[in-house]
């Protein structure tokens, strides 16, 4: 009587037994998992996903068999629960569709113990969510971490390097000049320069490391449990893979050079703004030196 | 038979037979946790007694001593014959034992630098099974079924806060089941409560004859 509620529902279910058989396997799953009810259904699942034969879905299984409680799969935690495609339209983000799953009991009958386990597709949620979280914290234009994310983040690694007494370092840098490629090239000569600029310093950098817009041409780097003589290179580094790249836009090849001034956190420093503000002095003080300079300041 | 127009409240001996339900039930609880799930986890002998929604909080200050005035707390509410909203508080600052107990470390999933996801979706998993194993095994001893609600997680926030979300009415007495828990090996304990509802006083009386009757 309810085979058509079931098969109704916008939403996946799946029943299996104790033994991992699935009893039933409802239209949606037919749908978008691409394996018919009829092939399924009486066969044992790990037959079909024997990547879900893992510990954690065993254990789940077992905890609402055992409990008659609820378990919740959560997108935030696993992605997915059944490794099925997207919707065609969500092919090219995701490789599998992003899902929330419930396993619940069902009033055992006749002998047979069965657990639900209800399907949502939350893709497009997830899809959504990343655009916006991106869009937060990045700068449209470098695709780089934008100056609200660094200062949270400058924030939260300043408070760790204060209770593990670990070193971090912040390599401010600028490019040199840029004013006059915006006024001889223009500026969308000027975009191009600032995109291919970030991702040179952004190929040099560790994945631990932080890179950000600060603003206009100015960018800076945050590297955690980074002593100095480090961050030292990392900075020389930096300057001459930016000396020794070229710069394209439409028929226009340019050079360009940048200063770079590096500060690494000490006992005395109070918060992390105090480490900029020092990374910025020795920024300047490269520049008056004549630039294409890195100068470390404490 | 009208249960509303019975006795609704628990008298002393109803609160010692519940006493006995409560130790085989988290005993159980605890046994199938380590047998079925291995999660090792230790419950004290339960605290029962009927309290107010003020009163939970004293207790709670009087038993989670040495905590900071943050908890992370997992809340879930179940309802049927048995209505209850339990509430499981961990210490604030234990994320990462939580995770490490879970396994969840090992995902390998990819979490975002600005959010606290990772510990969050642990802590309500973990949140998860051990209030479903405490009520599963109550529900089975007073043979009734009870339906859960998704668990809500919060990473440290403060404890009157947690206290003050519970679905429980001010002026309402309650019925608190409490017991300390902790992991073997593990440094890590907290406390769950079980706060049963007024409305739900008529039925527990009955279940707990019914349970005696069995041993008469």
């Amino acid at each position: 009587m309810y085979e058509e509620v079931v098969n109704f529902l916008n939403v996946g279910l799946v029943i299996l037994d104790e033994q991992m058989n699935v009893r039933k396997w409802n239209k949606w799953m037919e749908r978008h998992s691409n394996i018919k009810s009829s092939d399924i259904e009486g066969k044992n699942l790990f037959l079909f996903f024997p990547m879900l034969d893992n510990e954690h879905f065993n254990r789940s299984i077992k905890s609402v068999f055992t409990f008659s409680n609820m378990v919740f799969y959560s997108q935030k935690l696993h992605r997915y629960c059944f490794p099925i495609p997207p919707v065609a339209s969500f092919r090219q983000q995701f490789e599998f569709m992003q899902q929330n799953c419930a396993i619940g009991p069902i009033t055992p009958e006749e002998n047979s113990n069965c657990v639900f386990i209800s399907i949502q597709d939350v893709t497009n949620i997830v899809y959504y969510e990343d655009q916006l979280r991106d869009m937060n914290i990045k700068d449209a234009l470098t695709n780089i971490y934008n100056r609200r994310f660094l200062d949270s983040i400058l924030d939260r690694e300043f408070k760790r390097h204060m209770r593990y007494k670990h070193p971090m370092s912040v390599i401010m840098l600028d490019i040199d000049h840029f004013k006059e490629v915006n006024d001889q090239y223009g500026h969308q000569c000027g975009d191009e320069v600032l995109k291919s600029f970030s991702a040179i310093i952004h190929a040099q950098l560790r994945d631990v490391d932080f890179l950000a817009r600060y603003g206009g041409e100015e960018f800076c780097c945050l590297l955690p449990e980074t002593p100095p003589e480090s961050a030292l290179l990392v900075a020389k580094r930096l300057r001459v893979a930016i000396e020794e790249s070229n710069h394209k836009w439409q028929d226009i090849e340019l050079k360009i050079t940048s200063s770079l001034g590096v500060c690494t956190s000490t006992s005395k420093h109070q918060n992390a703004s105090e480490l900029i503000e020092l990374a910025d002095k020795g920024l300047y003080q490269a520049k008056k030196q004549g630039r294409n300079a890195v100068i470390v300041t404490q | 038979m009208d249960i509303q127009e019975k006795d609704q409240t628990l008298g002393a001996e109803d609160l010692e037979i519940l006493q006995e339900v409560m130790n085989i039930a988290f005993g159980r609880a605890a046994a199938d946790l380590a047998k079925f799930i291995n999660i090792f986890v230790k419950l004290s002998v339960p605290h029962i007694s009927l309290i107010s929604k003020s009163e939970i909080s004293e207790t709670l200050r009087s038993e989670l001593e040495g905590m900071d005035q943050n908890v992370s707390v997992v809340r879930q509410d179940f309802w049927g014959d048995l209505t209850c909203s339990a509430v499981l508080f961990f210490p604030a600052h234990t994320e990462n034992e939580i995770i490490s107990i879970m396994g969840t470390d090992e995902l390998n999933v990819e979490f975002n630098e600005i959010s606290t996801s990772l510990a969050q979706e642990t802590l309500l998993e973990l949140g998860n099974i051990l209030i479903g194993a405490c009520a599963g095994k109550i529900a089975q001893l007073l043979e009734t079924n009870v339906s859960f609600s998704p668990p809500f997680a919060a990473i440290n926030e403060p404890m009157g806060e947690a206290i003050e979300q519970m679905d429980i009415h001010e002026s309402d007495q309650i019925l608190s089941l409490q017991t300390q828990f902790s992991f073997e090996e593990r440094n890590l304990s907290g406390l769950l409560i079980i706060a049963g509802q007024k409305s739900s006083f008529a039925w527990i009386k009955e279940a707990l004859t019914k349970f005696m009757a069995q041993y008469e």
